[in-house]
């Protein structure tokens, strides 16, 4: 193997020059860097929260009959979790690390395209491989999806294994190869059913571009995964057919296709598609400046890679609509190495130049980005204010497995909702039990006096049943969308509560103090107010912790609802909630205190109280005592 | 020239017209647009432009091209497209001055064409090739000062120096921010050159910023007073700013851009053992100037005197093209074809200097529609009413002006311009009407507060959404005011509405309506105003929901007026004869139309007899 000359398959055989390391290390340290950072600042969106719930339930296979996606990714992610935990960044790490993976099969790929096109060009085989791992890193597609707890890098990753198993095998004839082949297809066809078009092209061309025994085998490799799904897809597959559905995909229009190519390509597609094409060939430069062009059996993998996946889509599009630009990544890895052995066609100093470009640009741009709707502050807005022995419940017609996540999990930090807070999914409840829904929902309300519920949804339900059974709506918190950006598109948070005929204290202006409770642990007065009148102007409340003296130790002034409800908006007879958090200078030292609540307005500057009916300053909510350590 | 560059040439100047030219007039005007309509109309130039921050020339050649041309948006933009196609045809000897300057005019017929190309594909020219502005005339002149310097640096000849001063003189008169061209120039001039040549080039610059002279002492010590008014658009320099600038002239491919633009300032020689070299020449300096001077120097004054604006930069725009083109030169066979189709495709598919304008025909049709004659029209668009002016005035294309008899008043332009008489001037105006309109996006409430005063309520409030939304919820309101009558309401139906006064507008047959409920609603109701020939069958109508559907009757306040136009459709043509016009409320029930009767039990309240003659 060490003389030089010697061909296998075709191929010359030569020792390489010794790989670039510092620029290797470089570029790997580059794409780690920009796959991890920021990985936890966005928190999960519907499909996140969704992969989380799958690989959390208790039957995984009955879950995902529900669903349209194969088991290993998910089956994979709950052991991944096991070992690493549950935080957004344990499972969005679970998706960076086949990407970084993704950079090393890339670079040997790249290798193996050098080794076939070395006798044309030489420059290529040293060039080549360092390139496409740099056009990688710097690919906005794989570091924006290996942020994303989906197993979108891993569809990337296995349908590079099998391409370069399968070069490989085609070079070297090696029984391994074949066998990682047959594996990678296996597993790849496990993980995503899309995978299934990246195998469909490296079929294709093994029909086309291989002949005899050679066409034969490679084939079998290839058609055996495929038998081994068969189990998979009779088992659950049959039943997924009837979930196919048109949730999130995309219509294919000159919008759509400019969104895709911007996306995979950057917005520098030109000059990038112009590599990808002159990738597909191999220039011979002459001395007199004059240039031939070749062109090899290798690089028709790479256009069905490229091209297939995508035509497929497009075509299966027209029958069970599921195109989206995340679902294309499989060819990411194709347009780096196309790309990559176009820049090596070029000379200097052009190609310096141009390589300088796309550092310059793929560091200064983000092509492939989407704000996600902050759900982890939705479910934040309900939990600080939920006290033990309430219900959270949601509704939101994309989905909440995502605010499920949030509201259900147990991290070492704490969990979001207190203990004694319970939370189901009225969507989950619904969409999987619909049967037994119309019983279930009144049974969960009915034992309650406050619930909560998030709603972004058409159905109504929970809402007519909180009337039916006497619970009126106390407050409504407004969550923008993706903070506004798509338009005014709001998620609502409202309060629920069901109120005996409590009376805690009048007020001279017609303010009535219906229910107050202290939450000891938050140092949170939650009062429920009701204005017997129509009130002109915004009146103040403040709650208080006296010591024994009679001096407040700790305080909350605000306008009702966090400011949400001035007084001047109650509708004579509405219930309105209204939390006052306390903040205290110091720990009160242990005694005894009491919590009282006033109403006040500003006049002339200088706020005025407004006395009670009694006649006193303020209404006395509790006496309590302090224990040491409170 | 072989005749198939002729051919590529003629292909470009094609694709520059067509790009500069397409959709021309689709979008109105914009308030610097009506700001040049203002000015080329004003009696005495001078005088107005004391109040404005520009030179006067282009505002002068608007006019005279006016008087040829009309005064349509595509005849007043076409001013600005004659400049950008007349630079495109420069760009190619400036091309050919440049590889003459570094002895490569081997490549003299690649680089011009492509420097050609390069132009006709910008999208900032061609963004402001289609704005009745004059940046266009400001890159032309600019582009052909350089020019001819370059040309008289090599050749000497007069006819060049005399060329260079007169297209120096009327960049100055075109646009103050030429200043920074001329010293780029001049910098080269002292750095690059020396002796005589240095010495008359340096006095060609003087010459020709002397001879504003005498315009900056009539009417520039004045403008320095308004140069705030710069502020209102200026953009502080941010990262964004920056980006928006790299985009809008360097396209969405700014990096390769930028590239080509670096490689195009060295001449690269390769030899035949595939190694190359780097020349220097003396063009360059000059390039590099105009690209970077006027750009620092913008940037540099900003942070004293804010109007940094990407369409300000423009003058840079030839050079950028230029560079570029100078870069692709350089690389090889076949990777330059590969360069070029790249640009090509991209400059074709995208459009990068896009900026979203409001609609302000649509804006000032919305009130053209429906004022009558004696109504008073009033604007106050706080950033300037200018291009309401210009479609409220006269009539554009399928839009109609102000009907005769309907008085307009721009309320922005009188409080800056007389403010001195302005709250004497503004309660007479409004106090002798019965209906006003009120064009509404300003900060200044002087006019609700006389309204009020003088007993005007609000009875309609048409919004307009800025840009189709696309800036968000920015909003122009299109505000009717009328007085309430004291008479007896015209009608009385159920549930408290009272129709209290209609008009016919015999001519767009068009009855407007008031209205007012005594209780709050709970129910939609439906207008329907009606033409009935002498048998009662019905020969026009119109329903609708209150105000053309925008003030649905279940949020109508008690006591509140609301405006109701109904624009009645024909049937057929109407013979001559009479008619009744009546109108009913009604709501739309499973079972059909429930009409609410009147408090005398008729189904409708009968409003007039129209007798109308032949052809009508």
């Amino acid at each position: 193997m060490n003389a030089a000359g010697r061909t296998l398959n075709g191929i010359a055989l030569r020792r390489d020059a010794a790989p670039p390391w510092l620029a290797i290390t470089l570029i790997l340290l580059f794409a780690a860097l920009a796959r991890s950072l920021h990985i936890a600042e966005q928190s999960f969106w519907v499909d996140e929260g969704y992969a989380f719930y799958h690989a959390h339930h208790p039957s995984l296979i009955a879950s995902l009959a529900r669903d349209t996606h194969p088991p290993l990714y998910f089956a994979a992610l709950r052991l991944w979790s096991e070992l690493t935990g549950h935080s957004e960044l344990a499972l969005r790490w679970f998706s960076l690390l086949p990407s970084m993976l993704g950079l090393a099969v890339v670079y040997q790929l790249a290798r193996e395209m050098g080794l076939r096109r070395r006798a044309a060009n030489p420059a290529i085989l040293p060039l080549a491989p360092p390139i496409a791992l740099l056009l990688l890193a710097l690919a906005d597609a794989e570091i924006f999806l290996a942020q994303e707890a989906r197993h979108y890098t891993w569809l990337a990753l296995l349908v590079s294994f099998s391409a370069l198993f399968l070069l490989r095998w085609l070079r070297a004839w090696r029984r391994r190869d074949r066998v990682a082949l047959f594996a990678s297809c296996l597993i790849m066809l496990h993980a995503h059913y899309l995978a299934a078009f990246g195998l469909a092209a490296l079929a294709l061309y093994a029909l086309l571009w291989l002949r005899g025994r050679q066409r034969r085998a490679a084939l079998a490799a290839m058609v055996g995964p495929v038998l081994l799904t068969l189990p998979w897809l009779l088992l659950v597959g049959l039943q997924q057919l009837g979930n196919r559905g048109a949730n999130w995909s995309v219509d294919l229009s000159p919008a759509v296709l400019q969104d895709i190519l911007v996306k995979y390509f950057t917005a520098q597609w030109s000059l990038t598609l112009c590599l990808v094409a002159l990738g597909c060939l191999t220039l011979v430069h002459r001395r007199d400046g004059a240039f031939g062009a070749r062109f090899d059996r290798a690089t028709p993998l790479l256009l069905l890679w490229l091209l297939l996946p995508f035509c497929l889509t497009v075509v299966a599009n027209e029958f069970l609509p599921f195109l989206q630009p995340r679902r294309l990544n499989q060819w990411t890895p194709a347009i780096a190495l196309l790309a990559a052995l176009g820049l090596a066609n070029i000379r200097q100093p052009i190609r310096g130049l141009l390589l300088v470009i796309l550092i310059v640009y793929g560091v200064a741009h983000v092509d492939f980005y989407r704000v996600k709707p902050d759900w982890r502050g939705v479910a934040e807005m309900t939990a600080r204010f939920a006290a033990p022995g309430d219900l959270v419940m949601s509704d939101i017609g994309g989905g909440d497995y995502q605010l499920g996540y949030y509201l259900r999990r147990r991290l070492a930090s704490g969990a979001l909702l207190a203990e004694g807070v319970d939370y189901e999914s009225i969507k989950i409840q619904r969409d999987f039990h619909a049967a037994s829904f119309d019983a279930w929902l009144p049974a969960q309300l009915e034992p309650r006096r406050t619930v909560w519920l998030t709603l972004w949804s058409d159905h109504g339900g929970a809402q007519a049943w909180l009337d039916k059974l006497g619970f009126v709506q106390t407050a409504h918190f407004i969550h923008l969308h993706d903070g506004g950006l798509s338009g005014e598109v709001s998620i609502h948070a409202y309060r629920y509560d069901r109120l005996q005929d409590e009376r805690v204290a009048e007020f001279a202006n017609g303010m009535v103090l219906r229910r107050a409770s202290l939450d000891m642990a938050e140092l949170r007065l939650d009062t429920h107010w009701q204005a017997t009148v129509p009130l002109e102007r915004d009146f103040m409340i403040s709650a208080k912790l006296l010591d024994a003296a009679g001096a407040v130790v700790a305080q909350h002034d605000g306008p009702p609802q966090l400011g949400a409800r001035p007084t001047s908006g109650w509708l004579p007879g509405e219930i309105v909630y209204s939390p006052h958090a306390m903040d205290a200078l110091d720990l009160p030292p242990a005694g005894e205190y009491q919590i009282i609540a006033q109403v006040y307005a500003f006049e002339a500057g200088s706020p005025q109280n407004v006395l009670t009916t009694t006649g006193a300053e303020y209404a006395l909510i509790q006496r309590l005592r302090l224990p040491e350590d409170s | 020239m072989r005749a198939s560059r002729y051919f590529i040439i003629v292909l470009i100047l094609l694709l520059g017209a067509l790009g500069r030219s397409l959709h021309i007039a689709e979008h109105s005007f914009w308030i610097d647009e009506g700001f040049s309509f203002f000015f080329m109309q004003s009696p005495d130039l001078a005088r107005a432009l004391a109040a404005d921050v520009h030179p006067p020339l282009y505002f002068a050649g608007l006019r005279l091209w006016s008087e040829i041309a009309g005064d349509s948006e595509l005849a007043l933009r076409w001013f600005s497209l004659l400049p950008s196609m007349l630079s495109l045809a420069l760009m190619h000897p400036l091309a050919q001055e440049a590889l003459r300057a570094r002895s490569m005019t081997r490549l003299g017929g690649v680089v011009p064409p492509l420097a050609m190309l390069m132009l006709a594909l910008a999208d900032g020219e061609s963004f402001l090739a289609q704005e009745a502005r004059q940046y266009t005339w400001l890159t032309l002149l600019v582009l052909a000062g350089m020019l001819f310097m370059a040309r008289w640096l090599r050749g000497a000849r007069r006819l060049d120096f005399l060329a260079w001063l007169l297209a120096s003189v009327l960049a100055l008169y075109t646009h103050y921010i030429a200043a920074f061209a001329l010293a780029a120039q001049s910098l080269y001039l002292l750095i690059w050159t020396r002796g005589k040549r240095r010495t008359a080039g340096l006095a060609a610059l003087l010459t020709s910023a002397l001879t504003l002279l005498p315009w900056l002492a009539a009417v520039g010590l004045d403008q320095l007073g308004n140069r705030d008014s710069y502020k209102v658009w200026s953009l502080e320099l941010s990262g964004a700013v920056l980006q928006e600038i790299g985009i809008k002239y360097f396209t969405s491919q700014w990096a390769l851009m930028i590239g080509l633009v670096a490689l195009g300032c060295v001449t690269i020689l390769y030899r035949r053992d595939n190694a190359f070299a780097l020349r220097r020449d003396r063009i360059t300096p000059l390039l590099l100037l105009w690209l970077l001077l006027p750009f620092g120097m913008i940037l540099l004054v900003n942070e004293f005197l804010p109007f940094l604006v990407p369409r300000r930069l423009t003058q840079w725009t030839p050079v950028i093209a230029l560079l570029v083109a100078l870069g692709l030169g350089n690389i090889r066979q076949p990777i330059r074809g590969l360069m070029i189709a790249a640009l090509l495709v991209h400059g074709l598919a995208h459009y990068d200097f896009h900026r979203g304008q409001p609609d302000w025909r649509q804006i000032a049709h919305l009130t053209t529609r429906f004022a009558q004659p004696g109504d008073l029209v009033l604007t106050d668009v706080a950033s300037g009413d200018y291009p309401l002016r210009y479609y409220l005035l006269r009539e554009t294309g399928g839009a109609p002006a102000l009907e005769p008899g309907v008085h307009y008043e721009s309320l922005q332009f009188e409080r800056e311009y007389a403010a001195a008489a302005y709250d004497a001037w503004l309660p007479p105006l409004l106090d002798a009407r019965q209906t006003v309109w009120l064009m509404y996006w300003s900060s200044d409430e002087s006019a609700f507060a006389w309204l009020d005063k003088l007993d005007f309520r609000l009875t309609a409030d048409f919004i307009h959404r800025h840009d189709g939304g696309a800036l968000g919820e920015t909003r122009m309101h299109i505000l009717r005011f009328d007085r309430a009558s004291a008479n007896e309401p015209l009608a009385r139906f159920g549930e408290g509405i009272a129709l209290q006064s209609a008009r016919l507008d015999r001519q767009e047959l068009r009855l407007d309506t008031l209205w007012t409920a005594a209780l709050p609603l709970d129910r939609d109701y439906r207008l329907s105003a009606k033409l009935l020939d002498a048998a009662g069958l019905v020969v026009a109508q119109h329903d609708s929901q209150p105000q053309i559907n925008q003030r649905p009757t279940s949020g109508w306040q008690p006591g509140e007026l609301i405006y109701s136009p109904h624009e009645l459709q024909l049937v057929a043509p109407l013979p001559a004869g009479d008619y009744r016009l009546i109108v009913q409320v009604y709501t739309q029930e499973e079972g059909g139309f429930v009409n609410l009767p009147t408090d005398q039990g008729q189904e409708y309240a009968f409003i007039e007899k129209v007798r109308l003659g032949a052809d009508s």
